[in-house]
């Protein structure tokens, strides 16, 4: 930080010679996952799946009274858990990176941004099976092809980027306290009740205001209407997220940079 | 490549410091984060619970020299060689480095025991630094020089530790840094594949490439460097020619062993233990104890047992001595008769003079039995001992000075080993 134009040349220089490391880092723990894995891909989709059905029996059953949601609710909750679980995937994904590639980070010097890139390719991989699978889906439950699903990857684009945002703030300390690591599912779960996931924002009250103050109900209203053809609500605030994502990317990306070498003192040779 | 006699590694009185306490050592962590964001000064004084595991080093490495980094664990060489490798930063000091560092320290860090060598040399040499065109060129030569044939499209976890250690090693050489650090990782492998990993490095050493080793065994350092730097809790102990450093460090080594004297000895577990060793103190020029250092092969080992008897004894014996290397090579024996002639609970003295062959330098150590006409083992210690011998050792007799050696005639039918002179002397029973 003594001297920003330096560091900012630097972070740009270590993007560049990041990518094809990135890809490399990438496709070897896509493999390695999928070749020991029996089921391969559908894992990538399985989480959305099983609280999908978990909330269709609810609501079916009468145990939980969901309000009208304006599409089929097994839509519904299909496509707001599948953008949910991108969303939690994009934010976890930095301090996953780091944490995983501890040996190789004490020990070997390359450019720290590929851990980080690698991150991102892996998301928009497992992202781009869930799209895969829940667009046929959703048509099979009732919703009709509409342009703007072509739209859809922006929405996800946007997911992953403000995901990440906040994971690239959390992961330096993460890397220190491994409290961080532990609370993210905690809060994520908590945030996803706090969001238009399984059930539509509530009519009035003060649950609807903190529905509206929460920075991710734009991001699963707008991804959800693009993915069923329903009327998105207002994008202002979607593309506002969308900025101001970048912008934290920027300052989470020079966080990371600078702390780097403080935590990789700290880790154990 | 650029001119010859430059400069490619400026250490300039560096310093680091390290915390005892894991759980202070996170919060002084949280601070240094925070001291990064803003951009200040790290703190170069020292903190509760902080030490210095490296201070006010300095040292200069120009093109195509190999500096040796010696000295006692944690002394500050790994330290030294992860700070040259950028990983972490100095507290105090700066570190100026030209051209790319490759690092021979985590040898297969980001292997991943899935996938196969092939597809863990191309994530491996990405790690390293090598582009995809250049990794594509070197494949060939990777594969070759690892040996690991047609393991190579098997997962990594079929592969024997050593072949997995060797694919590491292959894909680090290919990387041709500037500036190689190696850690110890010379001893990868068997004996062929290490003698040829010497060799890559001699070879890299020749095209300009400055070497930084570091080791415990002085045989690396001494067969390599040109240059030797001794660390001693974080100081520059010594700097300078290797053989003046490995011979100065040795010494301090063996006195630090003599303070340390071994009383327990590895006894031959079919001795009959009629008698019982209880100590043994050698003396050569360079020093006493149980570990000696030999700086002069034309002086000999005078080695005094020093014996009790449990049962009364009064036999002709033969002391039979074996010289022994540290991988457990037998490559000198000798014998000696001898009449042993005690009250039981007396103790007495043997004294055993050995005249050394010409060994090259590293360590040794040297066993001795006592055998009954019968063939029965009286007393039997296989680490009586331990030699390290200097690099300078063979000096003297090169000189031509010493005496000359294979005085007497060979006692004993060793197979491919050299005779060893010995020379005995008993004293009385001591009442």
């Amino acid at each position: 930080m003594r001297s920003p134009g330096a560091l900012f040349r630097g972070m740009w220089v270590d993007l560049l010679a990041s990518r094809s490391l990135a890809w490399r880092l990438a496709v070897r723990d896509i493999s390695a996952q999928y070749r020991t894995s029996y089921l391969g891909y559908v894992w990538a989709f399985a989480t959305p799946l099983i609280s999908t059905a978990i909330w269709i029996f609810l609501s079916m059953s009468g145990v939980v009274r969901v309000a009208e949601t304006g599409i089929p609710y097994p839509a519904y909750v299909f496509t707001g858990t599948m953008l949910w679980q991108i969303f939690t995937e994009a934010l976890a994904s930095p301090l996953n990176q780091v944490v995983g590639a501890k040996t190789m980070l004490a020990k070997l010097n390359f450019p720290r941004e590929s851990l980080i890139l690698a991150g991102v390719y892996k998301v928009l991989f497992s992202s781009a099976i869930k799209l895969i699978v829940v667009i046929p889906v959703i048509m099979f439950l009732g919703v009709r092809p509409d342009v703007h699903q072509a739209l859809v990857p922006v929405a996800v684009l946007v997911i992953v980027v403000l995901g990440l945002a906040v994971g690239l703030l959390l992961a330096p300390i993460g890397t220190l306290y491994s409290d961080i690591g532990r609370m993210i599912p905690l809060l994520t779960q908590l945030m996803m009740y706090l969001t238009p996931v399984v059930f539509p924002m509530p009519a009035g009250g003060a649950m609807a205001e903190l529905f509206a103050l929460n920075p991710t109900t734009p991001l699963i209203l707008t991804g959800r209407a693009w993915l069923t053809g329903t009327p998105a609500p207002g994008l202002d605030a979607f593309w506002s997220l969308a900025g101001i994502g970048l912008v934290l990317i920027l300052v989470g990306w020079v966080f990371y940079r600078v702390t780097m070498s403080v935590l990789v003192e700290r880790m154990s040779s | 490549m650029s001119m010859e006699g430059e400069v490619l590694i400026k250490v300039d009185h560096v310093s680091k410091k390290f915390c005892r306490d894991l759980r202070t050592s996170l919060r002084y962590g949280l601070f240094d984060l925070g001291r990064e964001v803003l951009g200040r000064q790290r703190n170069a004084t020292l903190r509760k619970d902080e030490f210095w595991a490296l201070r006010d080093v300095s040292f200069e490495l120009r093109r195509g020299e190999c500096l040796g980094l010696v000295g006692h664990n944690g002394a500050g060489k790994t330290t030294m060689l992860r700070m040259l490798n950028g990983l972490i930063k100095p507290d105090a000091g700066r570190i100026e480095l030209r051209g790319r560092v490759g690092a021979l320290i985590a040898l297969g860090a980001g292997f991943n025991p899935v996938l196969t060598g092939r597809e863990n040399i191309h994530v491996n040499a990405s790690v390293l630094g090598l582009s995809r065109e250049r990794i594509k060129e070197k494949f060939d030569e990777i594969v070759a020089f690892a040996e690991v044939g047609e393991f190579i499209d098997m997962p990594l976890q079929s592969y024997s530790s050593g072949m997995a250690a060797r694919l590491g090693f292959s894909v680090a050489i290919a990387v041709e840094p500037d500036i190689l650090l190696v850690d110890e990782v010379l001893a990868v492998g068997d004996h062929a594949f290490r003698l040829k990993a010497q060799r890559a490095m001699r070879q890299a050493m020749a095209q300009g490439t400055s070497v930084v080793v570091v080791s415990h065994n002085l045989h690396d350092i001494s067969g390599n460097t040109t240059r030797c730097l001794w660390l001693e809790k974080g100081q520059v102990r010594m700097d300078g020619d290797t053989t003046a450093v490995s011979s100065e460090y040795m010494h301090a080594q063996t006195r630090r062993a003599a303070s340390s004297d071994r009383a327990q000895f590895e006894y031959s577990p079919n001795r009959k233990g009629h008698v019982v060793l209880n100590a043994v103190k050698g003396s050569v020029a360079g020093g006493a104890g149980r570990e000696l250092v030999i700086d002069d092969l034309t002086r000999p080992i005078e080695l005094d047992l020093d014996y009790v008897a449990v049962n009364a004894v009064n036999d002709e014996v033969v002391h039979a001595v074996n010289l022994v290397t540290a991988e457990g090579s037998y490559i000198a024996r000798g014998a000696i008769k001898g009449r042993l002639a005690a009250p039981a609970g007396e103790a007495f003295r043997v004294r055993l003079r050995i005249a050394p062959p010409d060994l090259l330098p590293g360590r040794y150590r040297i066993e001795h039995f006592t055998w009954l006409p019968g063939g029965d083992m009286l007393e039997g210690v296989t680490d009586l001992v331990e030699l390290e011998v200097l690099p300078t050792a063979s000096l003297e007799r090169l000189r031509g000075s010493g005496t000359p050696f294979f005085t007497e005639k060979m006692t004993d039918n060793a197979k491919g080993s050299v005779p060893l002179t010995i020379h005995l002397e008993q004293s009385a029973p001591v009442s």
